[in-house]
């Protein structure tokens, strides 16, 4: 997908939602990378996906990942990704494809079924090989410690949970897990949606095409 | 008959895991506030997902009490083990009558802030819940990765007052016949934040040289593309 950069004074242009103005930059044409990484095994996700696949049809730089047909090592705690080889885990699978399409992407969308207020087991396990993309020390973000950034762009991430008879405490608990995410691993805008029923598909709108642009605080 | 299981939900196993040792420390504690234990024994989840193993979860099952012992990932349950509760969470529906487990669970941190742990005893609660389990209460414990090296301070020692406590309340809650609430807790050993985290940085550094590495090297970008 083709953005088309103006420089500033081309802020008149703002209402059209098409355009994304940089301060400082002139006019030209930024590749866009979005990634949709999903873990749908049911019926219900299986629904979502054909929904995505037919919003985002003809949308350049568009990349669906299945994690349902990769198998992935879950991390085994060893920093090795921190202070042996900074940045790489010592497993060689399709956990560490992903992820390294994570980080060069500029939009990355996890869609999964929402699994106790948290993450299904094989996004999980996809997000805790992401540790490599920190670095080990310490900062304060928000009044917590947190993990500084390995790499200085992050794509922006959208979390999308869905799940058919969801009670109040899953979907409070699941936005929190989206907030963390964000300040753990992203720390730039985010959002975090829940799809319950049809009604709700529309909310996976806003991740690419024209409506997107106005998101990336 | 109370038949206790002790779960580690390390990935890191019964050799140098955080939560290894914290089920240790519980299990020393039980014992000495008195004899609630009748039958013990310990499970650590295989790290290998993929494939279900019925003893495991009949070993799950064939229990009264759970105390589970996990680190922290990504600010909720690793992924191996969000995994093994979810077969769990399917077997016991699958079962005609579920009789009752009462279930403990301690989160250790990285991080010196015991709340970082809220949502994942949040997790666990919802686990329970949805799993015809009694959920008992939770124990959040920050600065969890030297819990080894500091695991030579003594529980009774003042620096682990609010870490003993915590693990009394379980002794407590076990002996007690009502169903209260003790709300979950929130401890660390006393130790200031900020040398914890000076050192912290030190240890990283002192841990890389000894792979060979500078500090410099730590700040690699190998999954750039150009
Ligand atoms: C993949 C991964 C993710 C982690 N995420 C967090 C986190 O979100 N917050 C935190 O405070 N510590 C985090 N940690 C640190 C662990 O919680 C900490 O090292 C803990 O003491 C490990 O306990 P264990 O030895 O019982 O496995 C993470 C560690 C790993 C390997």
């Amino acid at each position: 997908m083709k953005v088309y950069v103006h420089l500033m004074f081309t802020v008149s242009t703002l209402a059209d939602a098409a355009l994304k103005p940089v301060q400082g930059a002139a006019e030209g044409v930024i590749e866009m990378k979005y990634t949709i990484i999903h873990d749908c095994p049911d019926p219900m996700g299986q629904d979502i996906l054909r929904y995505m696949q037919d919003s985002f049809k003809g949308i350049e730089g568009l990349q669906f990942i299945d994690l349902q047909s990769h198998p992935m090592e879950p991390c085994t705690g060893c920093f090795n990704c921190w202070l042996k080889t900074p940045g790489l885990c010592i497993f060689h699978d399709a956990a560490a494809d992903i992820v390294k399409e994570i980080v060069n992407s500029d939009r990355v969308l996890f869609l999964n079924p929402l699994t106790w207020g948290a993450y299904s087991p094989q996004l999980k396990i996809l997000l805790d090989r992401s540790l490599c993309r920190v670095l080990p020390f310490f900062e304060t973000h928000k009044g917590e410690t947190h993990h500084p950034s390995r790499y200085e762009k992050s794509p922006i991430p959208f979390l999308a949970g869905y799940g058919a008879d969801l009670d109040q405490d899953e979907m409070e608990l699941f936005k929190s897990t989206g907030q963390n995410l964000n300040d753990n691993l992203h720390k730039t805008g985010m959002e975090t949606v829940i799809i319950r029923n049809r009604d709700d598909f529309h909310l996976l709108d806003s991740f690419a095409g024209t409506k997107s642009m106005g998101g990336a605080a | 008959m109370n038949r206790f299981l002790y779960i580690n939900g390390s990935p890191r196993g019964e050799k140098g895991s955080s939560s290894a040792l914290i089920l240790e420390d519980i299990r020393e504690i039980l014992k000495q506030e008195g004899g609630t234990e009748e039958q013990v024994q310990s499970l650590t989840l295989p790290r290998k997902t993929g494939s279900s193993d019925s003893a495991i979860l009949k070993k799950m099952e064939e229990s009264d009490v759970w105390i589970l012992a996990l680190p922290l990932y990504i600010d909720v349950l690793p992924g191996h083990l969000t995994w093994w509760l979810r077969e769990y969470q399917t077997f016991r529906e699958a079962l005609p009558d579920k009789k009752n487990i009462r279930v403990y669970g301690v989160v250790n941190c990285g991080f010196p802030e015991a709340v970082q742990n809220a949502d994942a005893l949040r997790v666990l609660k919802l686990f329970c819940r949805k799993s015809g389990l009694e959920w008992r209460f939770g124990i959040g414990l920050g600065m969890g990765e030297p819990y080894k090296q500091m695991h030579g301070i003594p529980l009774q020692s003042g620096m682990k007052k609010e870490i003993l406590n915590s693990y009394k309340a379980i002794a407590a809650d076990l002996q007690k016949k009502d169903t209260s609430d003790f709300g979950d807790f929130y401890v660390r050993i006393r130790y200031p934040k900020f040398l914890y985290k000076i050192q912290g940085a030190f240890g990283w550094v002192f841990r890389a040289r000894q792979n060979g590495l500078k500090k410099r090297d730590l700040y690699a970008r190998p999954l750039l593309e150009a």
